[in-house]
């Protein structure tokens, strides 16, 4: 426990079934940008039903101190009984900021809890920065057409940060101070809401992750009919697979196994070919770290050719039956 | 059974939106607004549930300007009963501002299910939702891809997705909250008959009051992306792309 009997920062570590889900020390890294030294006035929440044998190597790898949460009811996320657990905590510590990543769930949490206490809630944050008037946070609007900025002041604020937009450095994660691990006893759960089960998405098992080509496939092919040329395409490359864009799988065109992006799979295969894809920031987010990508779209201002290798403005329903005869005819 | 759903009226995203010259909002000239998609999928989810359960209603909510309005029209088209516009010219709402609204106005209705969209799609926040449940002191679940109500029980099951491909199942006590994912049914169209009975139809329109805003103008504003693009931009005829894109894909042992 630090001295002064407060937390600064209350940052909340996702589990799932008494795991630890690493992405969450990405949250040390966004807290270190914004108090760089801090690490006395940081707590780190993690919830489960018997998560108190990971704390050690939490505490260990972050330095900070940690509040262990255990109930049967956290085996599984559950929302409703984290956004209890943070009254809990911000009647105790009375910190200035919650950070939590941001996750669908989570945005759940921080806006429950923000409507409760009167605290400012900010989901979404890709960065952030240093100005006279606070900090500046950057969020994606218009589905990262346009950037929304907005300067507040580290008082009564809730957030999500993005997962993937603050990096750990190895020095973060290397801190051997003596942390302090407590448990946090609570009574009961919350009433109207259970966690029953969790399961891989039963329609999401696919050969996406051990393709080495990806010929991914979006709402610009115009019609399902037209993925036959993709598929063509496909067969053009050794071990490739077909993926899809989200509306593609809404719209029944493919099943979502075939869906890449935050809500689908996470790829990063030698070659992601994006046809049709305009590139919304959840579909960027699971393939931008594939080693080669080229992209077509007919719109010059298409997302996707941010991450894009190489870039062809055509429609792509028009690019690819020449690119088919021309493949034909190789000469190599 | 009783249900809202709450419904946003969004700018067309496919339109590459420009920044007013404030930098507050994006310029509405030339704009299409539509629903947003995931409301249209929370909208079916309820009139799916009307099909099976005789006797439900569907009111369908927004809040915003007069030309919301015209959301509300599809929704009665497709087959709600009712409409309410809460009427705010000042806009856009934060999510705060709207489930407020959207909750004074539902807290002694009863309502059974309220639905709505997991996020909109033009300040993508996924807050207004969980907010009017928190609001309402009621159960809320995110991210449905597939609910059934247990009626004797009023219970309803909700499988609710999470990033990464995993399905959380829950089961919530009625009253509750869904927000629903895309994908989890299929929008239906209005048919003929819905459009000629929605003739018939007005919204009920009540004035909402606005809070103060929530941030100084002065500490908030839209950009545009850094749209540096660091990768080639493959020129030529569409032949001469086809074979430049096949070369250097040749180049690169991609293609053999």
């Amino acid at each position: 426990m630090n001295s002064s009997g407060r937390y600064k920062v209350i940052a909340v570590i996702d589990t799932i079934e008494d795991k630890i889900l690493h992405q969450s020390f990405e949250l040390v890294a966004f807290i270190k940008q914004i108090f760089p030294d801090a690490a006395s006035g940081v707590l780190l929440v993690i919830t489960g039903r018997n998560i108190i044998e990971e704390c050690g190597m939490l505490a260990d790898k972050s330095g900070f101190d940690i509040a262990a949460v255990e109930h049967n009811d956290f085996y599984y996320p559950n929302p409703a009984l984290l956004v209890k657990i943070l009254h809990i905590l911000q009647k105790k510590y009375n910190p200035e900021i919650f950070c939590l990543t941001n996750t669908i769930r989570n945005c759940s949490v921080v806006s429950a809890f923000s409507a409760e206490c009167g605290f400012h809630c900010i989901t979404g944050i890709e960065s952030v920065s240093e100005t006279d008037k606070g900090l500046m946070l950057q969020r994606s609007i218009f589905n990262g057409k346009l950037k929304e900025k907005v300067i507040v002041s580290v008082q009564k604020l809730a957030v999500t940060v993005n997962p993937g937009a603050f990096q750990l450095k190895q020095d973060d994660t290397e801190i051997k101070s003596e942390a302090f691990i407590e448990k946090i006893e609570i009574d009961e759960g919350v009433s109207g809401y259970k966690p029953v089960s969790l399961n891989e998405n039963s329609d999401m098992e696919s050969s996406l992750e051990d393709a080495d080509v990806i010929i991914a496939a979006g709402r610009g092919i115009g019609k399902p009919e037209n993925l036959e040329m993709v598929r063509d395409v496909a067969r053009m490359f050794d071990n490739a697979a077909i993926g899809a864009s989200r509306p593609v799988c809404d719209n029944r065109w493919l099943p979502y196994r075939h869906q890449v992006g935050v809500t689908g799979k996470t790829v990063s295969p030698k070659l992601y070919m994006a046809l049709g894809i305009s590139g919304s920031q959840q579909h960027i987010a699971g393939m931008k770290n594939s080693q080669c990508i080229a992209a077509v779209n007919t719109d010059p201002h298409a997302a996707i050719f941010s991450v894009a290798d190489y870039i062809i403005i055509e429609d792509v329903n028009v690019f690819l039956p020449v690119f088919m005869k021309i493949y034909n005819k190789r000469k190599w | 059974m009783k249900i809202l759903v709450c419904i946003k009226q969004v700018p067309d995203v496919e339109s590459n939106p420009e920044i007013r010259s404030d930098s507050l909002w994006i310029n509405e000239d030339n704009i299409a607004f539509r629903m947003n998609r995931y409301d249209e999928y929370a909208l079916e989810e309820a009139l799916l549930i009307k099909e099976t359960v005789p006797g439900t209603v569907i009111d369908v909510i927004t809040a915003g300007p007069e030309r919301t309005a015209t959301v509300l029209t599809k929704g009665l088209e497709k087959g709600a009963d009712n409409a309410v516009l809460i009427l705010c010219e000042r806009y856009p709402l934060s999510s705060y501002e709207t489930a407020l609204l959207i909750s004074n106005y539902a807290s002694d209705k009863n309502y059974d299910i309220i639905f709505a969209g997991v996020m909109s799609e033009d300040a993508m926040q996924c807050t207004t939702g969980p907010m009017i449940a928190s609001f309402l002191s009621m159960p809320c679940v995110v991210s449905a891809v597939k609910t059934s109500i247990d009626y004797e029980e009023k219970r309803i099951t909700v499988e609710s997705e999470l990033e990464g491909g995993m399905i959380e199942t829950v089961t919530l006590s009625i009253p509750c909250l869904i927000t629903v994912q895309t994908g989890l049914n299929q929008p239906r169209y209005p048919s003929l008959s819905g459009k000629m009975k929605a003739k018939g139809l007005k919204p009920a329109v009540i004035y909402g009051e606005c809070l103060k805003e929530g941030f100084n103008k002065s500490d908030y504003k839209l950009e545009y992306p850094d749209t540096n693009v660091n990768g080639i931009i493959i020129t030529g005829t569409t032949e001469e792309k086809a074979v430049k894109l096949m070369e250097i894909l040749h180049e690169r042992g991609l293609l053999l």
